[in-house]
């Protein structure tokens, strides 16, 4: 399978702590791939890194087959983000949000708003389009925050927990389009701390700490770095004994 | 690429209600009660021609070779002294109808004003102040001192002085309009969306600027046409005055989009802004012709908003106004100048990042 993505000894320090460290992931074209971790494991550092929002101290990203940092007006349109936090206005209506940032691609006038329809029917949002964003729930903020980012049709999607406080109508939702929009061709990355979304979406995961990547592979495979018997161990188990039980964020 | 992204900037600030109550309500309200509350002032003002003056002198007074000095220039600014007795101050002021009195003592002088001739005992101590500090610096022989006298400078009610000044001086806290839009922005990291996209550091800070501009101008123009409509404010050469109200809020808005570029905070930039327009307005925010102010004429020209209220409050009362040139030159040059360095500073911030 091609390579969508490719991180090649990507490194971040911060104060002399090495948060991402030669950092090697490669991303095949069309799969979702899973990037687990503690929190402080680095993978919000590796996302940012890969979104070019921050700078590698060493190291590279290869998108596409070139540089992404030094092509960036190239490739930045083949990439959709969805960041962790709502990144809407609440005093936009729904179909003005999804206007906004669809349009920072070069979508405009019959184009863009055959766009703005699409994707707020994508996420079920169509009957309140033309609502606030600040009078919606918070799965309905999470849905708008998807809409605003699959507007420009990304060949690349990345997902930094989508799910975080909602409800499991909107997870199940949620979980339900990043599928399709993986059976419609676009390749996605997902970070999560649940251990069963990941399980039940993701074609290959790699789980993070301290930085790099300690296993990587299916579910299956990493269930059989732990236990030989695969049906009587979760994902969460093979994480915790992976990354141990100590707390992180003390 | 950003047409969408200004559009719906603006829509965000405009949608804002306390944006509204600040820059369409607020130059009302605040003109109105200023205007009402300092009408006597400007009317006892309009009165004002030549008029006499009184002074007296002690005989060891170290000012008796400038007081020859002192009366041509005043009788060149329509201020004629006659010398009366020492310690009749006051009733030389009651019998002979003066606008004011002088007493020079030894090495001091104490003006005497009337309650009945305020702007005439105004005029007086300006005219001592000048006419002290130049003799101080040892040059009086040159000294130039220019009363305007509404005989040649038409004068201004006050309803018209505030009602234009106010429209400025909330021009150029124009930041506080994009309080909500930049908060906003900053809490839902909105401008990590905007850098993936590819947009430039020039494009996002044009997408800030322009719809600024656009929402206080037309808050602004709302609240001047309602100053006209409520209060009968005359702006003299409309145009001209948009003009320079419109430079003046670009230049407002670079130079707060700069503060909030190097803070980082917008609380932080919103005060700065303020302490720096109250400390204009307080040092530049008056002019000799309509409100004494014992204010050098050099400090006063330093200010920006010296040059935009002198330009529209003269532009209404005589049509025309040297600092109009002024007034659009020097909020231009400040808007190039911030623009310069809050590109330059957001370019740097993210190599760096």
């Amino acid at each position: 399978m091609e390579t969508i993505l490719k991180t090649v000894d990507l490194t971040k320090k911060y104060d002399n702590r090495t948060v991402v460290d030669n950092l090697n992931l490669e991303i095949k074209k069309g799969e979702i791939f899973g990037l687990l971790g503690p929190n402080g494991a680095g993978k919000s550092t590796t996302m940012n890194m890969i979104c070019n929002l921050i700078k590698p101290d060493f190291g590279s990203v290869e998108f596409m087959g070139m540089d992404f940092r030094k092509n960036k007006n190239k490739l930045s349109d083949k990439l959709g983000y969805i960041p962790q936090h709502l990144a809407i206005h609440g005093n936009l209506k729904a179909w003005e949000n999804v206007e906004l940032f669809t349009s920072l691609y070069g979508i405009k006038g019959a184009e863009l708003k055959s766009r703005i329809d699409e994707s707020l029917e994508y996420v079920g949002l169509s009957e309140r389009r033309n609502d606030y964003a600040k009078t919606f729930s918070g799965g309905m903020k999470r849905r708008l925050n998807i809409a605003c980012a699959i507007g420009h049709h990304p060949e690349l999607i990345i997902f930094d927990e989508p799910t975080v406080g909602i409800d499991p109508q909107s997870r199940n939702f949620i979980l339900e389009k990043i599928r399709e929009s993986n059976k419609n061709g676009a390749t996605v990355i997902y970070t999560s701390h649940y251990m069963e979304e990941v399980e039940a979406i993701c074609t290959r995961i790699a789980i993070m700490d301290n930085g790099k990547v300690i296993a990587s592979g299916t579910s299956e495979e990493l269930k059989k770095l732990v236990s030989d018997d695969t049906n009587s161990i979760t994902l969460e188990e093979v994480f915790l004994t992976l990354t141990g039980k100590k707390l992180r964020d003390m | 690429m950003i047409r969408y992204l200004i559009k719906n900037n603006f829509k965000i600030m405009f949608r804002n209600g306390i944006n509204l109550i600040i820059y369409i309500i607020g130059p009302v309200i605040i003109s109105a009660v200023l205007a009402s509350a300092f009408s006597a002032l400007f009317e006892s003002y309009e009165s004002v021609g030549d008029f006499k003056a009184g002074y007296s002198i002690e005989e060891d007074s170290e000012l008796i070779p400038y007081i020859d000095i002192l009366k041509d220039i005043g009788e060149e600014n329509g201020v004629y002294f006659t010398e009366y007795d020492p310690g009749t101050a006051e009733e030389s002021i009651r019998d002979h109808d003066l606008g004011g009195f002088v007493e020079f003592g030894k090495d001091s002088y104490t003006v005497y004003k009337s309650e009945d001739a305020k702007s005439e005992g105004a005029i007086l101590n300006y005219l001592m102040s000048t006419f002290f500090t130049a003799m101080i610096s040892g040059d009086v022989e040159n000294i130039d001192i220019h009363v305007e006298h509404p005989d040649y400078a038409p004068a201004i009610d006050s309803t018209d002085y505030y009602g234009i000044i106010y429209i400025v001086y909330f021009g150029w806290l124009a930041i506080v309009c994009a309080a909500g839009l930049l908060s906003n922005e900053q809490k839902h990291r909105i401008p990590e969306r905007l850098h993936v996209s590819n947009l430039s550091a020039f494009q996002i800070y044009m997408s800030r600027l322009i719809p600024l501009v656009c929402s206080v101008a037309l808050s602004l123009g709302i609240a001047a046409v309602l100053n006209s409509v409520l209060l009968g404010v005359h702006w003299g050469n409309i145009l001209l005055s948009s003009v320079i109200v419109l430079v003046l809020i670009i230049a407002a808005s670079s130079f707060g989009l700069m503060l909030y570029e190097f803070t980082g905070s917008m609380v932080a930039a919103i005060f700065i802004a303020f302490a720096l327009i109250w400390s204009m307005g307080f040092i530049g925010g008056t002019f000799e012709s309509y409100i004494m102010s014992s204010l050098p004429e050099g400090l006063k020209h330093l200010m920006p908003i010296y040059h935009a209220n002198r330009s529209l409050v003269e532009l209404s009362s005589m049509g025309k106004s040297d600092y109009v040139i002024s007034a659009i030159t020097i909020p231009a040059v400040i808007a190039l100048v911030c623009s310069g360095l809050t590109v330059g500073t957001a370019c740097i911030k993210r190599r760096v990042r």
